[in-house]
């Protein structure tokens, strides 16, 4: 087995355990169940590009859109754990180097965001009017990847710079809490939107990975979506070099 | 060819202050080889370049024959290292733990399984072989993170302090496990600050401090250079430092150190044996003091270390 599907295995055994499994699925599921089934009874139909839809068909794509935040948030939590528990430094006295972790890292958050976002789908299948073609589903695959790499940059750059476990958890329950609340995940982003969150919802990537899934899953693909496409693009390449210039910086415990 | 060639080595965290500050040793293939110093001497970070976890600032180190400083790869494909940090995986049972390390050191899953059944007897893990790793005691976890090293072949290992936290029963058997190891023709180069265990484990022993090497050499030509010697440990119920006052006067060359601990006994040493009996003696014939603790004895490894590492807090030279 080669060397970063070595590693893979290793994180996806040492954190995925069945209550971690069971966190994940909970609260997706939670916001598809509470928020769209329940909400429905008072919010009865939303509009997505002109097309009147039901609130539960309007939020299961931004559940799913949801999950690069679980992948993303899985790889900071793997560098943190492994620098806490001193298994970086163990691993890197074996014959692996950093970009062998650092990629094994990134394939572990993108089949936990891939994973979690077919459940969801399955999930959600019942209650919503799914129209998807092949290229929506391409364009599904596309931006679950790029947003789970720009929130799995910003994670893992949040895991090799704080020092404490209490910083580490507090930051990264606000970049969730913000990024999901912030975005077009649970209403839409219109002109009645307040200023404020409007303009967290423009810089917020989720927003670009909800519209764009929710353009695929109603099949409402437009050019709208490869402005999208190229804005996640730019974000996760950023992201990506701003994460990779955190982690080449991780010091490793100096007892002398 | 050594297993470990170091060349004037030199280590700086901050570029300013080195802690280590020129070492240079060569550790021969099949050995076990003791890295002995007292706390912050250096004896982990001569271990971070070695395993190439940190570059050195200055001077070569070669292992196996590789450059620390181009061949890290190739370095760390051959060797073991069992960390004084302890790791492990917190959510994996002990068994697991030792298989994903397995499986990270991509050993067919055959010979894993049945090196884990192995390594789980060997360290007395077998029991707790279901048990998580966050549920173990920090001396089973010191255990564990022994045997996962073990689990894939190398033809060195390097152990920091692996000791720390064992039963003397375990601690025996981990050092007889290691010698074991050698007499198989693997080097091991074993950091530690308890004399006892490098005196029974290892070959030969480098004593650092601050940075520094002071000396390398076997464990019997290190006794043998102080066999005249003898170390006296005395208590009295009063009067310590009269006493001790008085040696001083009548003495020339002897060492006296005082406990860390109140109520422990002081020791001299001397190559005067005889006299400084003699001043014992009469001082408690002229005073009464009465003796709590008396004992002589041959300077053992741990006087050996204490004389050259020259911990200045605790002697008093006279």
């Amino acid at each position: 087995m080669n060397k970063i599907f070595r590693l893979t295995y290793r994180i996806l055994v040492s954190s995925l355990d069945i209550s971690t499994i069971g966190l994940f699925i909970i609260m997706p599921v939670g916001y598809l169940i509470i928020m769209g089934l329940m909400m429905g009874s008072i919010v009865p139909y939303m509009y997505f590009n002109g097309l009147k839809i039901s609130y539960v068909t309007f939020i299961a794509p931004g559940v799913v859109a949801d999950q690069i935040l679980i992948g993303g948030s899985l790889a900071g939590w793997i560098l943190w754990q492994d620098k806490r528990i001193g298994m970086l430094e163990q691993i890197f006295s074996l014959p692996y180097t950093r970009f062998h972790y650092l990629i094994g890292n990134l394939i572990s958050m993108i089949i936990v965001t891939f994973a979690g976002a077919i459940l969801m789908t399955l999930v959600a299948i019942p209650f919503i009017s799914l129209k998807i073609s092949i290229l929506g589903m391409l364009l599904v695959i596309v931006f679950l990847i790029l947003g789970t790499f720009i929130f799995g940059s910003i994670m893992l750059a949040l895991g090799a710079v704080v020092k404490s476990n209490q910083v580490f958890n507090l930051i990264s329950n606000i970049v969730i809490f913000l990024v999901t609340f912030a975005s077009s995940v649970f209403y839409p982003i219109t002109s009645e939107t307040p200023l404020l969150l409007k303009v967290i919802a423009e810089f917020n990537p989720l927003t670009y990975v909800v519209d764009g899934i929710r353009s695929a899953y109603l099949n409402q693909i437009g050019i709208k979506d490869i402005y999208e496409f190229f804005i996640l693009l730019i974000l996760s390449i950023v992201f990506m070099a701003i994460a990779t210039v955190a982690y080449r910086k991780i010091k490793l415990s100096a007892t002398v | 060819m050594e297993a470990i060639d170091v060349r004037d080595l030199k280590v700086s965290y901050d570029k300013k202050n080195f802690v280590i500050r020129g070492i240079s040793f060569k550790v021969k293939k099949g050995e076990i080889f003791g890295f002995l110093g007292p706390n912050g001497a250096g004896k982990t970070t001569t271990i971070r370049v070695l395993t190439t976890l940190i570059k050195p600032t200055e001077g070569d180190a070669y292992v196996l024959g590789y450059d620390v400083k181009k061949d890290g790869l190739e370095i760390r494909q051959r060797i073991g290292v069992v960390l004084q940090q302890p790791s492990y995986e917190w959510s994996l049972s002990v068994e697991k733990n030792i298989y994903v390390y397995g499986v990270l050191w991509g050993i067919n899953k055959k010979i894993l399984l049945e090196r884990i059944e192995q390594l789980l007897k060997d360290f007395d893990l077998d029991d707790i072989r279901k048990i998580y790793a966050a549920d173990i005691s920090i001396g089973q976890r010191r255990r564990l993170q022994l045997a996962r090293e073990l689990v894939h072949d190398s033809d060195l290992i390097f152990v920091d302090e692996p000791t720390i936290g064992l039963d003397p029963i375990i601690k025996r058997k981990v050092l007889d496990y290691f010698k074991n190891l050698a007499k198989q023709g693997k080097t091991i180069f074993f950091t530690t600050h308890n004399l006892e265990e490098a005196d029974y484990l290892c070959d030969r022993i480098a004593i650092i401090n601050n940075g520094k090497i002071h000396v390398v050499d076997t464990v019997e030509n290190l006794k043998r250079t102080y066999e005249k010697e003898r170390t006296v440990e005395i208590l009295f119920n009063d009067g310590n430092e009269r006493i001790l006052d008085t040696l001083r006067e009548r003495i020339g060359n002897i060492k006296i150190y005082t406990p860390e601990v109140k109520g422990e006994p002081y020791k001299i040493v001397t190559y005067r044996l005889p006299e400084v009996l003699e001043t014992i003696n009469e001082f408690i014939k002229n005073n009464g003091y009465s003796l709590q603790w008396f004992n002589v004895k041959k300077t053992e490894l741990e006087e050996v270390f204490l004389d050259i590492v020259g911990d200045r807090k605790n002697e008093q030279n006279i």
